[in-house]
């Protein structure tokens, strides 16, 4: 029986719906219903529905064997987990970005505004720019609109959002997507059940990355 | 009673105390904290880089030890004998990440410490999968070789592996490994070659094997295969828990040989790790050569623990003004039974008992 961790959401879903066709599949899932945790003895496979951001947690503490977590999420928590599969779903970056007149005051610490501050530090000190690091939780665009920031490190998907609010992208960081994750001492007493599903799951991937 | 009494933990120790002295290892005792400059000195060692620090009454900075093998590597500098061989059980004080709550976490493990020959590595490689057994259950040992890493940075034209590419090939992460390889100027070859190698399948030989191909230039390479082939022979039957794994990786700086780490079933994380840290004792001029490890057995307590249905078997309930004599005489007589005991005046809140005796 493989336990897998789900982000609650679209991206969920998506990957819901690659896992079924890779015959990982689980009726009640998608039912509405207050239920928890979804076990399909058919499949093989218990489901559970998880904040994203918690994904890493369930995985990283042997919960789930196996989890879908973005590159964001995964980079940012720094989990000791084995990263088995670019799902190639959830695409989108990791970018810094500032107001269209922004320029930069290169002689004092660069203040920034983000959601994920291990990965705004971890990127300016490869630089060696020394930042002031303003953890926000939600509307990070606002911070350079009303001055609490110079800049933010977010996740830029279309753009739509920055080029309403007259912002643009500085710098991609990284690129993001959706990750098949698996904890470590889990991968090794269960490592031909998961090895088979990310090999099924190879065959339902959007394109043809990772064939 | 002894054995119900004892924890997991405890019996886990007295059978490895025993199993190491069969082996001629000694207890080896230190002090809790030591100069701060030893941790400073070598960080990278260090599972964990925080490290609480206090000031000794002449000024000297001292720290709580968050790691046992430095200790024993700089006790061992200038020893007669031509290798050491201790055991320790120790509390070291780390955080479990950067950042952390600190944590006291108790450590079994040995060191075999001095002029080291092909024996003496064997030897902590099977005490190592012997101790991993003694936990019970299914386990597993991941093992590798540091040489492995050299022989292909060097193939790659590189005098170490970078940090991200490190990094990828421990998260097993095959789908960023030509971006990566890319970004730190090693070619599309080298990510193709790191990949076929990590995701080698079936049994040691076949891992050994494609080490050996994918890298025949390499004489690291080969003498590391070699080194770990001639190793998993000599264990025996034992060999089966052991898997050649070349995701795993320790710091170079320090590490230099096999390395290995053991996994238990139902249990989250490596429970044991250890390895050959020649580097680290040739820099202290305690000898040419190192191994060990440690286990945590401290992590390993939800496993032994279970679920504990009840307080006591029995709530020995007296009314006030009973003798106390009488009471101790009821309490002590259950324990003579082999059931534990509370006895108290009244229902005591939020535990639970098998039975009530009323006297």
């Amino acid at each position: 029986m493989l336990n897998v961790a789900l982000p609650k959401g679209r991206l969920g879903e998506k990957v819901y719906n690659m896992l079924h066709r890779a015959g990982y599949s689980c009726e009640e899932l998608l039912k509405d219903t207050r239920k928890l945790v979804f076990t399909d003895e058919k499949s093989g496979v218990s489901y559970f529905w998880v904040k994203p951001t918690d994904v890493t947690v369930y995985v990283e503490h042997g919960v789930a064997d196996i989890g879908v977590a973005g590159k964001d999420i995964l980079t940012e928590s720094g989990a000791d987990v084995y990263e088995l599969l670019d799902l190639n779903v959830g695409r989108c970056r990791m970018c810094v970005a500032s107001v269209n007149d922004f320029r930069e005051d290169a002689s004092r610490p660069l203040r920034v505004a983000t959601k994920f501050p291990h990965v705004a530090e971890r990127y300016f000190s490869s630089k060696n720019r020394d930042i002031e690091v303003i953890k926000l939780y939600g509307s990070i665009e606002l911070a350079p609109i009303l001055g609490l920031s110079a800049v933010i490190v977010d996740i830029v998907e279309t753009g739509t959002t920055l080029k309403e609010n007259d912002m643009s992208v500085l710098e991609e960081i990284f690129p993001i997507s959706a990750r098949l994750i698996a904890n470590k001492a889990r991968y090794k007493f269960k490592r031909d059940e998961i090895d088979a599903c990310v090999e099924r799951l190879k065959k339902e991937l959007p394109d043809d990355k990772n064939l | 009673m002894a054995e119900r009494i004892s924890s997991g933990e405890e019996r886990l120790y007295l059978s490895l105390a025993g199993l190491y002295e069969n082996f001629g290892y000694s207890r080896f005792r230190m002090r809790r904290f030591e100069e701060y400059s030893l941790y400073s000195d070598n960080l990278n060692f260090l599972k964990s880089r925080d490290i609480i620090t206090f000031g000794g009454s002449d000024g000297r900075l001292l720290a709580l030890k968050p790691d046992v093998t430095l200790s024993i590597v700089k006790n061992c500098k200038g020893l007669k004998e031509r290798v050491r061989k201790v055991y320790y059980r120790e509390s070291v004080y780390r955080t479990d990440r950067p950042g952390g709550q600190f944590r006291e976490i108790n450590q079994i493990g040995l060191e075999c410490v001095g002029e080291l020959d092909g024996y003496a590595g064997l030897e902590v490689l099977y005490l190592a999968g012997k101790s991993l057994a003694a936990v019970g259950g299914s386990y597993m040992m991941d093992i590798s070789h540091m040489g492995a890493l050299e022989g292909m940075a060097e193939s790659f034209g590189m005098r170490a592996m970078p940090e991200e590419v490190i990094a990828c090939v421990r998260s097993r992460n095959l789908h960023d490994m030509a971006a990566v390889c890319e970004s730190c100027g090693m070619g599309a070859e080298a990510a193709a070659k790191l990949r076929r190698l990590l995701s080698a399948g079936g049994g040691n030989k076949n891992k050994l094997d494609a080490l050996r191909a994918l890298f025949p230039a390499s004489a690291k390479c080969r003498s590391a295969a070699d080194e770990l082939e001639q190793l998993l022979a000599a264990l025996g039957e034992d060999r089966c828990a052991f898997e050649v794994d070349f995701s795993l990786i320790n710091d170079p700086a320090y590490y230099n040989g096999v390395i290995f780490q053991g996994y238990i079933e139902n249990f989250p994380r490596a429970v044991l790790s250890g390895g050959r840290y020649d580097n680290l004792v040739k820099k202290f001029g305690a000898g040419s050569g190192g191994a060990g490890f440690a286990l945590y057995p401290d992590e390993l307590g939800l496993y032994f623990g279970g679920k504990k249905m009840y307080d006591a078997d029995c709530l020995v309930l007296y009314e006030e003004g009973t003798p106390p004599r009488d009471v101790l005489g009821r309490v002590s007589g259950l324990a003579a039974e082999g059931k534990t005991a509370f006895a108290a005046p009244f229902v005591p809140e939020g535990k639970r008992f098998k039975e009530t005796i009323k006297i």
